[in-house]
């Protein structure tokens, strides 16, 4: 008997990773339309506007980051910081054009790839080596082929999964190549702050500090038991990352299926009075209820989110008696956790937010249904294909007629761009 | 930091390959006058692809005032736009 013994392949994995993704874009672009500067090498950033009130950093050059400024922090923060400060305003159709292109550009390599973010992509290079010879001088290729071509740099992470790939890439920036193999996980990765390590954030770094564990080595070694009962399931993630542990493959365009949609919006004034409130929570409900309605989906639980002028945030949320996608059902609902939770002050920023499973074309009656729902599914349907063909501004509810508020609020442009686009990722 | 490029009026020929030849292009100069100038020679073509927006770029040989200049033209596809830098 022949025993054909099955060769085990080593997995190699890649990723690409824009350095200061939307800054590099716009500098791209500006230098392709006969800009003389190059954004990157001066103090500049990409933010809000400071009259509606979004004045945050988006992303920053490395020489803006020399002065201290941090990503999401205020921009009159940043100005203080740097006077001679270049503020950019961000602009998503180009954001979305370019990660298009760098998709297309390792299209014409490489099969396997994934889009993790809307400027990280994974790359699957296990068995290629025969075509394109070692991971490391491809990398160099890609990573090269990128600048010139496309104008902006990126960083190449290599390692045996998706997680130390990632966790590669983030070494040093930018415009780099390196690996993250089993054996350099201690002398690589271990002496890094455990902050550092995907899918441990703030408040989770805070905990472990608690624990006094302060690098991803410490976390690696750390007593399982301990953990578990800080953590209880998230434990076992968490330290298998820092071990770089994690098997998941590299996924072509398919995504993990949302739990839930949500929109949120920081207003340009601060809301004193309940009407001004409904108005933006309904046109927050109509942009959630579009993307509901357009993935197919149906919202099981709302919730409702605000701000207050303190910055202070607190939610509400409730289960629906059954699931539904009609935006007057949604509405009704938005209205009464609003008038629940809010405690009467000014309010900055406002959300709504829906669970969803996917739409099984069956609904619930109950007795105390007086309306025909059927009715109000055609409505929402007409409106829905209205505002595909013409835009969202086309057609609008008479409470949005005296152009104060806009009719449909929240997102960053196409409905499918969340999806499609997303600029962070939970799950690899 | 401003661009030097101007917005153009141009005529162009399109071939059976999709290629796209400019022939002669219009625009105001300081006075607000319109000029036209005739493409003389061709000298290179490239696609470029910065940002993920589709330029091509032209260098081209044009004739003023009795002297030979090379200038730089641009066409950005997905608006259908001429450019000269």
């Amino acid at each position: 008997m022949i025993h054909i013994k099955p060769k085990i392949t080593k997995k190699i994995i890649m990723h690409i990773d824009v350095n200061s993704a939307f800054l590099s874009w716009q500098a791209a672009y500006e230098l392709q339309k006969g800009s003389t500067v190059d954004l990157r090498s001066i103090p500049s950033v990409v933010g809000g506007s400071k009259e509606d009130r979004r004045g945050i950093v988006l992303a920053k050059s490395i020489s803006a980051k020399s002065y201290g400024i941090i990503t999401g922090e205020a921009l009159w923060k940043s100005r203080q910081k740097c006077p001679d400060l270049i503020v950019v305003p961000p602009n998503y159709q180009l954001y979305k054009k370019c990660s298009k292109a760098l998709g297309e550009l390792l299209q014409q390599y490489i099969p396997n790839i994934q889009r993790f973010s809307i400027d990280e992509f994974f790359v699957d290079y296990t068995g290629m080596e025969k075509d394109y010879g070692n991971p490391v001088s491809m990398a160099y290729t890609i990573k090269d082929k990128i600048k010139n071509e496309l104008g902006f740099t990126v960083n190449v992470g290599i390692g045996s999964n998706k997680l130390t790939a990632k966790m590669a890439g983030e070494l040093k920036k930018p415009d780099m190549v390196h690996t993250l193999w089993p054996d350099e996980i201690k002398s690589k990765l271990w002496p890094l702050p455990v902050r550092g390590l995907y899918m441990v954030g703030r408040q989770t770094e805070k905990k472990l500090k608690e624990l006094n564990i302060y690098t991803i080595g410490e976390l690696a070694v750390a007593d399982e038991e301990l953990l578990k009962y800080r953590f209880k399931s998230y434990a076992n993630l968490i330290r298998s990352y820092a071990n770089g542990i994690e098997s998941s493959e590299v996924q072509r365009e398919s995504k993990m299926p949302a739990k839930g949609i949500g929109n949120s919006s920081t207003i340009k004034f601060d809301v004193e009075d309940a009407d001004t409130a409904y108005k933006i929570l309904l046109s927050l409900t109509e942009s959630v209820a579009l993307r509901i309605r357009a993935g197919d989906y149906c919202c099981t639980v709302v919730s409702v989110s605000l701000k207050n002028s303190e910055l202070k945030s607190y939610s509400h949320q409730r289960k629906l008696f059954s699931p539904t996608n009609i935006t007057n059902d949604i509405f009704i609902t938005v209205k009464e956790l609003f008038d629940e939770c809010w405690g009467g002050e000014k309010l900055r920023q406002l959300g709504v937010r829906a669970c969803i499973v996917k739409n099984d074309g069956y609904n619930q009656l109950s007795i105390f249904d007086i309306q025909d729902k059927g009715k109000e599914h055609k409505l929402d349907q007409v409106v829905d294909s209205i505002r595909e063909k013409y835009g969202k501004t086309s057609i609008m509810r008479g409470v949005f007629a005296d152009n104060e508020h806009k009719p449909v609020l929240g997102g960053t442009g196409d409905i499918e761009d969340a999806a499609d686009y997303p600029s962070i990722s939970g799950n690899l | 930091m401003k661009p030097t490029r101007k917005s153009i009026f141009m005529i162009a020929y399109f071939d059976f390959e999709g290629n796209i030849t400019p022939v002669k292009f219009k625009l105001f100069n300081e006075e607000q006058e319109k000029i036209t100038i005739k493409i003389e020679r061709l000298i290179k073509k490239e696609l470029n692809k910065f940002a993920g927006n589709n330029m091509l770029i032209y260098t081209c040989e044009i004739c003023t005032d009795n002297t030979i200049k090379l200038i730089e033209l641009r066409y950005e596809l997905d608006t259908c736009r001429w450019y000269l830098y």
